[in-house]
């Protein structure tokens, strides 16, 4: 038997996922169990990566998993960026707190970033194609900020009424 | 101790019913501490030995959440001897049936009888997601799965989900 359904995901309007995270202390038991829940909930959905926030915990905590073979997770607590490369790419993204809809989102292509790994030792480590598009995705929920906030107005308000419909319909 | 490798359904070894263990030897104690492993590992908070492919009237749990690793329970030849009166519906999942939750109706409380790791006869009262667990494990050493009491609609696309995922895992 596993340990009980990981936390259900939040659905936009909901405060939480507007609200900055709070760093964690250092990766303990806690953190662990947590990053657990949330990869449970990521392969679940199925996506490739998730932070605490969506499931409605204000941690600097993420998971991103975008291998296409056997499961490497990579997990990251207090992530900041020390690098971005000026070269750009596209690629679709959406969010389980907006459940099925999807925009092309353009990002930096390549990233750097520093974090606390499982062992709690700090690393700096490069993320490419949808690595780097998932780790920037989970940085912006820690910051509050979803990925249509980086659509054109026009765009990002056809797909929030979208939403606000689905909502409405149940 | 080692980790061993989980079987996912559907496979006919977890639809047999388990013969019992008929002596607390080192082979099977060397089973449970490698279930424990692979329990813990997963995580999971129970295993049944079919599920490590071993067709035999063993789990292994361990439901303290808080200090996960601390509080390891081996039954061997465990059965019911009482249960209360209430029902709890809860979500449940499955080492074997990865990613999937879905409600199931169980005793809140029992009283379990099992042989421990050294072959001595315990009874245990157990209460809240240790009574859940047991059940849930009870059931795999009779070949049932926490999803044989869903629909059989909802139990088919689980099963067509789980091939797909060993087809998947197969290709690596």
């Amino acid at each position: 038997m596993t340990s009980p359904p990981p936390r259900p995901f939040l659905i936009w309007p909901d405060p939480r996922l507007r609200r900055p995270a709070d760093p964690v202390a250092g990766v303990d038991a806690e953190v662990l169990a947590l990053w657990d829940e949330m990869l449970r909930a990521m392969y679940a959905m199925p996506g490739v990566g998730l932070a605490a926030p969506q499931i409605g915990v204000g941690l600097r905590l993420a998971v991103i998993d975008c291998s296409t073979g056997a499961r490497a997770p990579v997990r990251l607590a207090n992530p900041e960026f020390v690098w971005q490369s000026e070269k750009t790419e596209t690629h679709p993204e959406g969010s389980p707190n907006l459940p099925g809809l999807t925009a092309p989102v353009t990002r930096p292509a390549e990233i750097g970033l520093r974090f606390l790994d499982e062992s709690g030792a700090v690393v700096e480590r490069v993320f490419a194609g949808l690595w780097a598009a998932s780790a920037q995705h989970q940085l912006e929920h820690l910051d509050g900020r979803l990925f249509v906030e980086r659509l054109g107005p026009v765009k990002r308000r056809l797909l929030l009424s979208r939403h606000a419909k689905r909502q409405r319909r149940g | 101790m080692a980790i061993r490798p989980i079987l996912i359904h559907p496979d006919p070894r977890l639809k047999k019913v388990c013969p019992p263990v008929e002596a607390v030897d080192d082979e099977v104690r060397r089973v449970a501490d490698d279930m424990l492993e692979t329990m813990y590992a997963a995580p999971g908070i129970g295993l049944a030995a079919p599920q490590v492919g071993v067709l035999r009237r063993i789990f292994v749990m361990d439901c303290n959440r808080s200090d996960a690793g601390k509080e390891p329970v081996i039954c061997i030849n465990p059965e019911i001897v009482a249960t209360g009166a209430e029902r709890v519906k809860t979500e449940e999942g499955c080492l074997s049936i990865p990613e999937v939750y879905d409600e199931v109706e169980r005793f809140e409380t029992l009283t379990l009888r099992f042989l421990d790791r050294d072959g001595a006869v315990v009874e245990r009262p157990l209460t809240g997601q240790w009574s859940i667990c047991a059940q849930h494990e009870l059931d795999h050493l009779d070949g049932r799965l926490f999803i044989d009491y869903l629909g059989a609609v909802r139990r088919t696309m689980i099963t067509i989900r789980m091939k797909k995922l060993k087809r998947e895992k197969a290709r690596g």
